[in-house]
């Protein structure tokens, strides 16, 4: 990769965070990432301390209050540190980014790396609360969930930037865990993202309130549409439609 | 000769409507193109543009839309028309956010409106429609002549 190709982890602030749990919230299978890390950061009134900053990047800023942010950013509170992107992370962009993502990472010795999103259920208008699943990279992964009541992913395949986070993570020895909701694939879910929250609440120890979420989950869904086109059109390019397939290898 | 001359118009009314066919799919797609520059509202008209999903099984063509804000099901007015199918649905509120884009939160919108190109022919009759959840699910079998043929 050329110096005009890099990809820097920003720090704009003070990361005070001793053996962190880091979150990551992308656009993915019915925004759930996105809509979770959202309702976290406002409710638990996370800090932003730094942004992903490359070349590779489309010229894109965010514009929020008046003020200018990078797509790609990473906020905090106490142990608790989350990157997220407003935007679908291009598919020529996911494996270089992981990777310096998951080389930060591992400068923090986070205690956990675990990815937020969704898994797209055909028949998901006919269920009233979605079920969550998880994949772990490692024992020490599988600690943090054992008590959560959550369903193991034990076939599938997944396609994106949160596999690759799970494979890098799993390289270089850091725990991690992918946290998935049964979600609308192609609509922003804010009930899936609901049922994510609630799973973290007890693996964080903190109580998160949805009922906020899901009061607003009309407003979400409206606002959230050009988002879920754009992601849909990137996972199309990904192969996404993989994740509805079974893996071949039988033994 | 004559069956032959025949032959040969047949062969080039075939070629012709498939050209016509590859043509209709281009302009498809270029016309998608240009859409998914555009964002999913039309401020003069004061409408939003739904999200929708086409999927075909054997023997359907099932168009999905996600419907905030629309909450009876009186407030959605269906059209199929002969290669296409036209939804529009009244939001139970004018819709506008202050935290939205500078053009867009001067602007109350007050419907969803969509024309979704189908894939195939479909049959107008026994055309279902649902609405559950926010999603409205239009379940349209595919118009086909079906010819058994026997194993021998």
């Amino acid at each position: 990769m050329s110096s005009a190709e890099k990809i820097t982890v920003v720090e704009t602030a003070p990361l005070k965070s001793e053996k962190p749990i880091i979150l990551v919230g992308l656009p993915d299978v019915g925004l759930v990432g996105i809509i979770s890390v959202m309702h976290l950061i406002n409710t638990l009134e996370m800090q932003e301390v730094g942004y992903i900053e490359s070349d590779l990047m489309p010229p894109i800023i965010i514009v929020h209050d008046n003020k200018i942010f990078e797509p790609i950013r990473i906020y905090a509170k106490d142990d608790l540190l989350l990157l997220t992107s407003e935007i679908p992370i291009p598919t020529a962009l996911v494996k270089p980014l992981t990777r310096s993502i998951i080389d930060w990472a591992k400068e923090k010795k986070p205690k956990l790396i675990m990815t937020l999103g969704g898994i797209p259920t055909p028949n998901r208008d006919d269920i009233e609360k979605p079920e969550c699943y998880s994949l772990e990279t490692d024992d020490e992964a599988k600690k943090y969930v054992e008590n959560l009541k959550v369903e193991k992913l034990t076939e599938g395949i997944m396609v994106g930037p949160y596999p690759v986070i799970l494979r890098e993570a799993q390289k270089k020895g850091i725990p991690a865990v992918a946290l998935l909701a049964q979600a609308f694939d192609k609509y922003p879910d804010p009930g899936a993202a609901a049922s994510i929250i609630e799973v973290l609440g007890k693996l964080l120890k903190i109580n998160v309130n949805v009922d906020e979420l899901l009061k607003s989950a009309e407003e979400i869904r409206v606002r959230t549409r050009d988002l879920m086109r754009r992601t849909d059109m990137t996972m199309q390019q990904m192969g996404k439609t993989q994740e509805l397939e079974v893996p071949a290898m039988y033994t | 000769m004559e069956r032959k001359r025949r032959s040969s118009w047949e062969q080039f009314e075939a070629m012709f409507e498939e050209m016509q066919r590859s043509f209709d799919r281009m302009f498809a797609e270029i016309l998608d193109e240009v859409h998914i520059t555009r964002p999913l509202m039309d401020v003069e008209q004061r409408c939003l543009e739904p999200l929708v999903d086409v999927r075909e099984t054997h023997d359907s063509v099932i168009v999905t839309a996600d419907l905030p804000y629309v909450n009876r099901k009186d407030d959605i007015d269906i059209r199929l028309l002969e290669k296409s199918l036209e939804i529009r649905a009244k939001t139970s509120k004018p819709i506008c956010f202050e935290r939205w884009g500078t053009v867009q939160r001067r602007t109350h919108f007050n419907e969803f409106r969509k024309t979704v190109k189908l894939p195939t022919d479909v049959d107008s009759e026994g055309v279902k429609a649902t609405f559950r959840r926010g999603i409205l699910q239009i379940v349209m079998p595919k118009k086909v002549k079906k010819t058994q043929i026997k194993v021998q």
